[in-house]
């Protein structure tokens, strides 16, 4: 990778692989290829700390089931959503950040204690986070079938046994429960006194107490931004639809991101209750290369002969997913949604050539493909304001495409420089001399060959910078007669019929 | 990689979320009552001795469309409103699907 994209001559003082992007060249893919980061709400899970999951179902046995299948005004556990719809979209994994609220969760635990073998409270067993999802935990503690030295802890949830901790029983054993549950998933016990030192039988019983964190405000969003920093992946949503607010703090955080090189997108939505007017200008208001608004929606059966509208942040997740996967020469245009079965546009339904001067994501149906994304623009309707990340933009950067072409060829160079200037054998790293930046040219460009071959990049070349010699330590690259290659998306056939 | 970790390689650690101190002096603009006002720029280049991240400051200003620079109780206000619940939204007619 780049350790940072920089605006400015000399580089930073510190050793590192700096990339410069100007108007005069193009642009890249982002890192976690496939990962979507997700930050909302939910009623189980830890709070405020990212967590990987490798499928949508992970997520929901972590972070709890959602609240409510479809969109929400108030929702109050939408995690397993956001990673439900982004799967739809192609997103093969995740990281997942809980929000808080400014007034904290409580965790439901078995409010009588756990008692010893004479009915003295000997301590506490508690959920493993706070949230409505504990108060569905049943807990027992029995001895084990067959077994004269083992006593286990059995969590259920349903039917279904979520966790069972065996621990060895006897004197000690409460000391032993205590122990065994350290980190356990659902339910941990919390030893305040030693009693008898033997416990007593606990017949199944539910746990109590447990409430959502609520009140969550936008600096919720902005910490959990923060956890997911050094987490490998493409494309950050949240369930948040506050546009003004979380959106431009997701705007921002993004181009963070990729300032320090590690180049990333976001998707943010509003639902089509919100006036087709107010979704133009908020989506002209999040203007950027980086982040794709999202103003329509789609309907989607849920399995049980009822369809939700997948509108607002559940849209811009299913954008999010398809975002995620975009490698150098692929674009967000004509991209289906598999199982899609309608359009969801609001009254009156945008227009699409306003939707494309303001930036506005929308879907439309297609013949071939049902339910498609539309135009594969993001919202860069203003390449004349650069971001913190860049000199200067061309155009060229108001396509996704450019955008993941352009973070890939950097990417791949940082990473192939990367394994020279830190070859284990420091005799063997290139020397600042003419030699040696021949060697890491030679190696840039074997990079930018493959984007040539590939038809990623029309032409492109890694030179020495004639405008910046080469001095000390430090030596400066350029490309000359780079262009970025776009696929043939507009396609104009005339039909020039003879009178018959 | 670099050998040294450069400044900022991870996202800043906040200060604790206590009040937050005066914002830098600057180039900043100044406001009617006299009181200097920075720029979104300024106040995100503080942010960490603000105890905020940056896209706080850029969420913040873009709740208030328009406004170029802010007073220093003028942010202050804006940020005890960024950490404040916003109020509920009215019912959505599309709740539900069908």
């Amino acid at each position: 990778m780049v350790d940072r994209l920089i605006t400015s001559y000399p580089p930073p003082t510190a050793p590192g692989i700096y990339g410069i992007i100007s108007a005069a060249g193009p642009s890249v893919g982002p890192s976690g290829l496939g990962v979507v980061a997700i930050v909302g709400k939910s009623s189980f899970g830890p709070v405020g700390t990212a967590v990987q999951c490798g499928s949508p179902s992970a997520v929901q046995t972590i972070f709890g089931d959602p609240s409510a299948v479809g969109r929400e005004v108030a929702p109050v556990s939408t995690l397993a959503n956001l990673a439900r719809e982004a799967a739809i979209g192609g997103a093969i994994g995740f990281v997942a950040v809980r929000v808080s609220g400014t007034t904290p969760g409580t965790t439901a635990k078995i409010t009588a204690g756990i008692m010893d073998s004479a009915s003295t409270v000997v301590g506490q067993l508690a959920a493993a986070s706070p949230g409505v999802f504990g108060n569905q935990l049943y807990c027992k503690i029995q001895t084990v079938l067959g077994s004269s030295t083992q006593k286990e802890l059995v969590v259920t949830k349903g039917a279904t046994v979520v966790q069972d901790t065996r621990f060895t029983s006897g004197a000690g054993e409460i000391d032993n429960l205590a122990a065994a549950t350290v980190g356990a998933p659902y339910a941990i016990f919390t030893k305040s006194a030693s009693g008898s030192g033997t416990l007593g039988a606990l017949a199944s019983t539910q746990m109590q107490g447990g409430a959502d964190p609520s009140g969550t405000s936008p600096t919720d969003y902005s910490n959990a931004f923060a956890a997911l920093s050094t987490w490998p992946w493409a494309t950050l949503v949240t369930d948040s639809e506050d546009i003004a607010g979380v959106g431009n703090a997701v705007k921002s955080y993004v181009d963070t991101e990729t300032l320090w090189g590690r180049f990333r997108t976001a998707c943010v939505g509003e639902p089509t209750s919100v006036g087709v007017s107010t979704r133009y200008a908020n989506a002209a208001l999040l203007n950027s290369a980086l982040v794709r608004y999202q103003g329509t929606g789609f309907t989607y059966p849920n399995g049980d002969g009822t369809y939700r509208n997948d509108e607002g942040y559940l849209a811009a997740a299913t954008d999010a997913g398809i975002m995620s996967t975009l490698t150098p020469g692929t674009s967000m245009t004509w991209r289906a949604i598999p199982g899609a079965t309608a359009l969801v546009t609001g009254t009156p339904p945008y227009d699409e050539p306003t939707a494309i001067v303001n930036g506005m994501g929308y879907y439309k149906y297609s013949a071939t493909l049902g339910i498609r994304t539309g135009a594969g623009i993001s919202t860069l309707v203003n390449p004349a304001t650069p971001p913190v990340w860049a000199i200067a933009l061309n155009p060229g950067w108001k396509y996704l495409e450019h955008v993941a072409t352009a973070f890939g060829l950097i990417g791949d160079i940082g990473d192939t420089w990367e394994s020279m200037v830190a070859n284990p054998d420091p005799v063997l790293r290139p020397p600042n001399t003419p030699a040696g930046r021949a060697a890491l040219i030679a190696a840039a460009n074997r990079s930018a060959k493959q984007y040539v071959d590939n038809s990623w990049i029309q032409s492109g070349d890694v030179i020495v910078d004639p405008a910046h010699p080469s001095t000390s330590n430090t030596a400066y690259f350029t490309f000359e007669n780079l262009v970025v290659a776009l696929r043939a998306e507009r396609l104009v056939l005339a039909l020039p019929f003879g009178t018959p | 990689m670099t050998e040294t970790p450069a400044t900022g390689d991870t996202a800043p650690a906040p200060a604790p979320a206590a009040a937050p101190p005066p914002p830098p002096p600057g180039p900043a603009q100044q406001a009617s009552a006299g009181e200097p006002a920075y720029t979104m720029a300024e106040i995100q280049a503080e942010a960490q001795a603000l105890g905020i991240y940056p896209w706080d400051v850029a969420g913040i200003f873009g709740r208030h469309p328009g406004v170029e620079a802010m007073t220093e109780a003028e942010f202050r206000a804006a940020l005890e409103e960024w950490r404040s619940p916003p109020p509920e939204p009215a019912p959505d007619p599309n709740e539900g699907g069908f």
